[in-house]
């Protein structure tokens, strides 16, 4: 068997007396999607910026890629591959559609910080940009300021940075959340489209979506992983059932 | 649709920057023409500020880093011109670089702190660094101390005196100005430049793209000081006088205000905010001692109904052309 792309073993994480992250270990698979579930307060989101490097863990170890990442900074992280996205959209509203996505292939490009070519003008970078816009659907919208998109077609912008970057493993912080019926659609459909090509670990709150595309499913309970199996065994799980789906409508 | 603040920001105007180099290259010959003779000082002086409020703009407009320290690098630069020249190592290919190398090291030193705040915390590290060299330049006292230093001649070129005549200083000055624009206008639509927006505008989503933010804003905040130093040259050899004063908070404070005038990240704007701010003082002040009075409340009301400076009304006006009223 493959190694895993990324291996967590006994992270954990205070704020003061509160345990938001208990010894949690988890491996993504580098061709899974790995989705993590659990109440709200659960300890999903600091779990992701712990992985990110957005947030330094208290204990436990973090790798990546055969690589021990616990130490290095968050901008580092993301340029071996270890993308993510925002909970809440996090795009440069003020920068065309276009801008944002050549920002991040620019990141990956040779010398991402030229002082002096003209970087709007740099047919190179908008060209690889317009086939990322295009796959997720947004290359119409290019030349739109950012801040003009509706809240899907940010959501949108966001997969298309992160795809921008060649990763390898992607971390997508509730990516449905606050997306209309056909968006989800829309967003699912090329989540499943990149499955087995890039690793995810997906954070979801719409289990229609989890069920559908996780090959398997950890459920995280007050900062702890109380099940890890395939998304049918979890939903059969007692105690998942009890701690999270609550009535056995699902 | 009118593009945003920041969408303007990534591509600064270019007719304005030319429409504004032209003029000022003409002033000399008016000057000559019209018999006003102190015309040629003055908007040397104004050019030199000019250049300082350009090099703010980097940081402030583009970076979205209000320094108030900005005219500490002025004193340093000026300073260093100043000591030059009085241990006799006045020549310009000297002093020049020195300068220009010494406030290049203070902002990257001072940068490596300051840029570890943000916000408010960041305004007062800068202003405390400022004022650091502020009362330094008063414990000089080989070089006046708080009275400043008054240099025995301008910085030669090759030990011939070319800068002592007014016009070859002016177009000295007016290059210096036009080049840095030109710099700052590339740096900003250049790969670096558009990272320092996005980082303005967004410093996780550019941290989680890949950029190191801290390094990008010190790249920026040191060549900032490095043109800030320029400045200082040209001030010292302008006025043939070093002081304190130079350095003063006040200073950095007018500093920011002609960057706001001109209107926060269009560069231009800078040089222009420079222009309007030093001529409103110049006539005010020779209207009445208590000038102060009529030029506070000017300024405010110019910034809260202009919405963007001088170069905002100017994309205004041009849009309401375009538009062609039907």
């Amino acid at each position: 068997m493959a190694d895993p792309i990324l291996s967590v073993r006994n992270l954990q994480k205070h704020y003061g007396a509160i345990c938001v992250t208990n010894h949690v270990s988890l491996d993504v698979m580098p061709d899974e999607i790995h989705a993590v579930i659990g109440p709200n307060g659960a300890g999903k989101t600091t779990l992701i910026h712990q992985i990110t490097g957005h947030l330094k863990p208290d204990g436990g170890s973090l790798v990546y890629d055969g690589q021990n990442i616990a130490n290095l900074p968050m901008q580092r992280r993301a340029r071996m591959g270890l993308v993510r996205t925002f909970q809440i959209t996090s795009i440069v509203g003020s920068l065309t559609v276009l801008d944002n996505v050549a920002l991040a292939v620019q990141s990956i490009a040779h010398n991402p910080l030229d002082l002096w070519a003209n970087a709007y003008q740099d047919k190179a970078l908008n060209d690889q940009a317009l086939v990322y816009l295009d796959q997720v659907g947004l290359a119409e919208r290019h030349s739109v300021e950012a801040r003009h998109l509706s809240h899907g077609e940010k959501r949108a912008l966001e997969i298309a940075m992160a795809l921008a970057l060649k990763p390898k493993l992607l971390l997508l912080d509730e990516p449905m959340a606050g997306m209309g019926h056909d968006e989800t659609q829309r967003l699912l459909s090329l989540l499943q489209r990149f499955k087995g090509q890039i690793a995810m670990l997906l954070v979801e709150h719409d289990m229609d979506a989890v069920f559908s595309l996780a090959d398997r499913v950890s459920v995280l309970v007050d900062g702890e992983v109380i099940a890890c199996a395939t998304p049918a065994l979890v939903r059969q799980d007692p105690r998942v059932r009890a701690a999270y789906l609550g009535d056995g409508d699902v | 649709m009118i593009p945003s603040a920041g969408a303007a920001q990534a591509h600064p105007m270019q007719g304005p920057a030319i429409f504004l180099g032209s003029v000022l290259a003409l002033i000399p010959l008016a000057s000559v023409l019209t018999g006003q003779s102190h015309w040629v000082p003055l908007c040397t002086q104004i050019m030199i500020f000019a250049l300082a409020a350009l090099s703010l703009d980097l940081v402030l407009g583009i970076g979205g880093l209000v320094s108030f320290g900005h005219a500490a690098l002025i004193g340093i630069g000026a300073y260093t011109t100043g000591i030059l020249i009085k241990e006799g190592w006045g020549d310009t290919l000297l002093c020049l670089p020195l300068s220009m190398l010494v406030c290049a090291c203070f902002a990257y030193v001072t940068g490596l702190v300051a840029l570890k705040t943000r916000g408010v915390t960041f305004i007062m590290i800068t202003l405390a660094f400022g004022q650091m060299i502020y009362f330094a330049a008063q414990s000089l006292y080989r070089y006046g101390g708080d009275d400043g230093l008054t240099l025995p001649k301008r910085a030669t070129v090759l030990g011939q005196a070319f800068l002592n005549n007014k016009i070859v200083f002016y177009y000295l000055t007016l290059i210096c100005l036009l080049l840095c624009l030109f710099a700052v206008m590339r740096i900003v639509q250049s790969r670096f430049g558009r990272v320092l927006l996005g980082a303005r505008d967004n410093e996780i989503r550019m941290t989680a793209l890949g950029y190191d933010v801290f390094r990008v804003r010190l790249k920026a905040y040191t060549i900032s000081g490095m043109m800030a130093g320029l400045s200082g040259f040209l001030l010292a050899n302008q006025t043939e006088f070093v002081s304190p004063a130079f350095a003063s908070w006040q200073r950095s404070g007018d500093l920011i205000f002609m960057v706001i005038l001109g209107g926060v990240g269009s560069l231009w704007g800078a040089v222009a905010g420079a222009f309007a701010f030093m001529l409103l003082e110049e006539g005010l002040s020779g209207l009445t001692e208590n000038w102060k009075v009529i030029f506070g409340p000017l300024i405010i009301v110019f910034v809260l109904f202009s919405q963007g400076g001088l170069s905002r009304l100017l994309v205004l006006l041009h849009k309401d052309r375009g538009q062609g009223h039907g």
